[in-house]
This record gives C-alpha cells, structure tokens and sequence, in this order.
C-alpha cells in the first residue's frame, strides 16, 4: 500500500498507540488461553483420578480396578524392596540390546541391498511378505528354540526394530535425487564420495527417525515375549500379577513401563534435534 | 526440416523405444526367474537340510508345515480357529476406528480441548499396548471380549491421532476464506474440514486392519483357548515346531490379504497427494502399525 500523503506526527502516533494495544490485547489472549490449558489439564488429571479413586467403586467392583493410591503404594513398595530393579534391569537389558542388533543389522543389510539397484528389486517382495508377517507371532517358537532365559526376548526385540530400520532406511537411500547422484559422478566422486558425501546424508533424517522410534518396538517385544514366557523381567511381573489377580501390581508395572517407554522417547528425541537439529524426521513405522 | 531426415530420425525413435521395452521385459523376465528361484533354492536346501544337517525338532522342515497345514484344514481346525481371531479383529477394529473418529472428531475441531486433554493420550498411548493385554483379560475372562478389546485398543490410538492430525492441518486460510464469504461452521465443516481431513483418516483405517489383528493375536498369546494365536501358541507348548511355523504363515496369509483388500483405499482419493500417515501429524511423527 502507498500513501498520497505523508501521515502527521499525530497520526503515527496514534496509529503506534493502537498497534500496541493490539499486541498487548493479543498477549493477553495467550497468556489466558495457556492458564486455561493449564488449569483445564491438570483440573482433568485431577478429576480422573479421584473418579478412580472414589467413583469407579460404585460402578465395578473395585477388585478389577484397584485404586491409585493402592497403586501408587504398590509401586512404593517394588522400588523399596528392590523387586522392580532386577525386572527393569533385566527388561532394558533385554530391550537394549535387542535394539542394538535390530538396529544395526537393518542399516548394514539396506546399505548392502539398497546399493545394487537389482538385489532390492530381487529381494522386494520378499521384504513385504516378511513386513507383514505378525512378528509377534513368532515368540512362541523363539521360546522353544532359546528357552526361558533372555535370549529369545532379545532377539524378538532386534527382529521388531530389524524391519522398522530395514525400510526406513532402504526407503531414504532409495528416495536420494538421482540428479544429485548423476551430478556428483560427472564430478569424479568415487562410490565412497557418493556413499559417504550424498546417499549418507540424505538418507540421514529417516535412518535416525526410525531408530528413534524403534526403541519403543524394543521395549514392546521384550515385554511381551515375557508375558509368553519368563522368569524375572516387567512383562513377568505383569503377567504373574494378572495370573494372581494382584490388580494394584498389574497396573503398578503397567505405570512403570509406561514411564520408562516416556523417558526412553524423551531421551531419544533430545538426541535427535542434537544429532539433525534441522530435519524433524519422516518415518515409515 | 528435410522429410528424409525426420523419417531417419523416426525410426531411430521407434528402435530406441523398442529395445527399450524389449530391455524392460527382460529386466521382468530376470526378476520373476531370480526371485521364483530363491524360493525354490531356500525351500528345497530347507527340505534337504532338515533331518541331514538341522535338527527338524527346531526348524521342522517344508514337507512337515505343508502337512501340518493341509490337516487343520482337512480336520476344520484351520477354519474354527482362523474365524475366532478374524472376527475378533475385525469387531476390535470397527469399535478402534469408530471410537478413534469420534473422539477426535470434536476434540479436532476446538483446538483448547485438545490441548487440555493431550497430554492424557500421549501417556495412554506411550503404555505399549501389549501391556494392557492382561489387563483386558483379567477384566473380561477367556472369551472373545478381551481379545476385541485388545484389537480395538490398538486401532484406537492410530486412528485418533491421525484424525486430529487431519482437522489439525486443514489451512487456515481456507477457514478464514469460507468464514468471510458467509460460510456457517456447519458448511465449512462439510466443504472443507471434512474433505481435508479425509485422506489421514482413510490412511490411518488402511494401516491398522492389520494392526488389529495383531492385537487379536497378543490376546490369544496371553490367555486363551481359541484362536490362531491360541493354536500356535499350543504347538509351541507340545514342541510341534511344525505347528508354530503353518500358524504364523496363516496368520501372515491373512494379513497380506488383508493388506492387499485395503489396497483400493490408497487410490481412493486420487486428487490428494498420498498421505504418508507415518508422519501425518507433521509435528510430531506417527508410529504405524507395520512393524509388530
């Protein structure tokens, strides 16, 4: 917009004056709206948790569903006894390192597929076929060939997180512009230069997304493959507790995987916006 | 432009284009062979192996899971256990998908609300939904109620948040546009909230059948006596390895069908780019259910 005329020194000053007024009106506007989130979400905590506490009694017998502060006492007691240690230790063990291999054998084996244009093709369908598979399915049959000890637990977890990191990354190598590719080798970049300079970083975003999001699947794999069978561990403690109808402890180590999958997701993002602080991560889970 | 030349450079055209397509077909020609002969080599050095160099008590062998197959099937097992754990998913995953729409459908719309009862869902959805699996079955027994809840408990959180995402991204200039040509909210919602948001929700309905299922399976594992879970699951115990192999693969056979039925939905809304749902909520990425 152009003006004829040049405005007067009262007329900025007032058009100043209802500027300010505008943005002192609009941060207002925020800062209530923020109180009203605030107050509105822990108002809701709160209620929620006193309708389990109080209400819920009237309307199921509070045998199945327990109540927080039984819950919260419950918890208490497994960290004061040192019960709930072991089992995290054993889990995130479990968890970890299942995670580490799942996560390592996906790069290496999309790196070694995704750079033969003909082996992914070959290997395509079969890739789908095993992504579809319910991996889950498959605990029964590590439980027999590993046992009952933590091995069959780690390798549900890596087989979980394999696929996640397989795709995610053979997906990002694949998704590189050709014309970045062309372009580096009419400028005599070797196959390193091109793994190293171009395909590495673009496919970068998408590899350290899915890592992120897989140590979830981790913790998920080896949670259930304990429910099927195990001896010490979180999904232990659950599933003895659902057997023994102990309803406090079931959601007490319900609460605690909770919380761990919480922090873990914390940690792991932080670590990312470290790692890429420029890419927010497009992920095929 | 000389006649000659154009119709040299016309045939030079039409022989590219043909050894093109002739170099296509051979690539396919090569691709079906390669692939057809893994399946064969890996089948058949299974086969072999099995008994010479495996012990068929871990790995069983083809023969043995095609056998073990072609007795449930004759014995109807195969179809009292598949329909068990096929309707109990198929109910999670109406209850899921139904439930997930409607709540976030108002919970989308007036964006205080979400704010105030987001942090609720990021914690429910961060409890790995196996976890909840005992607890679904300590409230409602053995039967087929604890197993479609299970399912739809996993549909839910997908289809949820993939919804809100949808009402999310709807641009705001859009609204505001309606909004000064007279639009009521009613009609904005029709013309433009709903078409806009549509495509994140046929995603997120295309990618959780089969994640339903798998919540159908996690019940079955847990407790039960009924189910394709429930089968593989007791071949497991009496060490029929055999047994546990022909489950997993029916159960895969249903979720590639399954994959393969949704199929259409993808192309259902042609006029919007693809929505990759996997990260539909732009702000924050959306785990799908591919990877159980």
């Amino acid at each position: 917009m152009t003006l004829d005329v040049a405005p007067t020194a009262r007329e900025t000053g007032r058009a100043g004056a209802v500027l300010d007024r505008v943005a002192r009106d609009e941060r207002r506007h925020r800062r209530r709206q923020r109180a009203l989130v605030w107050t509105g979400t822990a108002g809701l905590g709160v209620a929620l948790l006193l309708f389990w506490q109080f209400g819920l009694e009237l309307v199921v017998n509070p045998r199945y569903v327990s109540d927080p502060v039984a819950v919260a006492a419950r918890i208490g007691e497994l960290v004061a006894e040192g019960e709930i240690l072991t089992h995290l230790t054993v889990t995130l063990t479990e968890a970890g390192t299942g995670f580490l291999i799942g996560a390592a054998a996906g790069l290496v084996s999309a790196f070694a597929l995704a750079s033969t244009r003909r082996g992914y093709e070959v290997f395509e369908p079969f890739l789908i076929g095993f992504y579809s598979i319910p991996k889950i399915a498959l605990a029964p049959l590590f439980i027999l060939w590993f046992g009952l000890g933590t091995t069959p637990k780690i390798i549900m977890a890596a087989l979980l997180v394999y696929f996640i990191v397989f795709v995610n990354t053979a997906t990002g190598i694949r998704a590189v512009q050709p014309g970045l590719l062309r372009v580096s080798r009419v400028f005599g970049a070797s196959r390193r230069d091109l793994l190293v300079k171009v395909t590495l970083p673009a496919a970068a975003p998408a590899i350290v997304a899915s890592i992120r999001i897989t140590f979830t699947r981790a913790i998920e794999g080896a949670v259930l493959s304990e429910f099927v069978a195990a001896t010490q561990g979180l999904g232990y403690l659950v599933a003895r507790a659902s057997r023994a109808f102990d309803i406090a402890t079931v959601f007490a180590g319900i609460v605690i995987i909770a919380a761990v999958v919480m922090t873990a997701n914390g940690l792991l993002r932080v670590l990312q916006s470290r790692l890429l602080p420029w890419h927010s991560g497009r992920i095929h889970g | 432009m000389t006649a000659p030349v154009s119709t040299t450079g016309a045939a030079v055209l039409d022989a590219t284009r043909r050894e093109h397509a002739a170099g296509r077909r051979a690539h396919r020609w090569f691709l079906l062979v390669a692939r057809l002969g893994i399946v064969v080599a890996v089948l058949v050095g299974w086969d072999l192996a099995s008994g010479t160099l495996l012990r068929p008590f871990f790995l069983s062998s083809p023969t043995d899971v095609a056998a073990t197959l072609v007795e449930w099937a004759g014995s109807g097992e195969l179809w009292y256990h598949g329909r068990f754990t096929v309707t109990a998913a198929l109910v999670g995953y109406l209850i899921g998908a139904v439930a997930g729409v409607l709540v976030a459908w108002p919970l989308g719309m007036v964006r205080v609300a979400y704010r105030i009862a987001e942090p609720y869902f990021l914690v429910a959805y961060s409890v790995p939904a196996v976890a909840m699996g005992p607890v679904f079955i300590l409230w409602f027994g053995l039967g087929m109620t604890p197993k479609i809840l299970i399912a739809a408990y996993f549909v839910f959180f997908i289809v949820f948040i993939n919804t809100v995402a949808g009402f999310q991204q709807v641009p705001r200039g859009l609204l505001d546009t309606t909004r000064v040509l007279g639009a009521s909210r009613r009609a904005q919602l029709r013309t433009v909230m709903l078409p806009s948001a549509l495509p994140f929700i046929l995603a997120a309905l295309r990618i959780t059948l089969p994640a339903a299922m798998i919540g159908a399976v996690t019940g079955e594992f847990i407790s039960s006596n009924r189910g394709l879970g429930y089968l593989t699951r007791a071949s497991a115990a009496s060490f029929s390895t055999a047994g546990v192999l022909a489950g997993v693969l029916s159960l895969s056979a249903i979720v590639l069908l399954m994959n393969l039925l949704l199929r259409p939905l993808r192309h259902a809304l042609r006029w919007q780019q693809e929505i990759d749902v996997s990260h539909a909520g732009a702000k924050r990425p959306i785990e799908t259910a591919g990877g159980h």
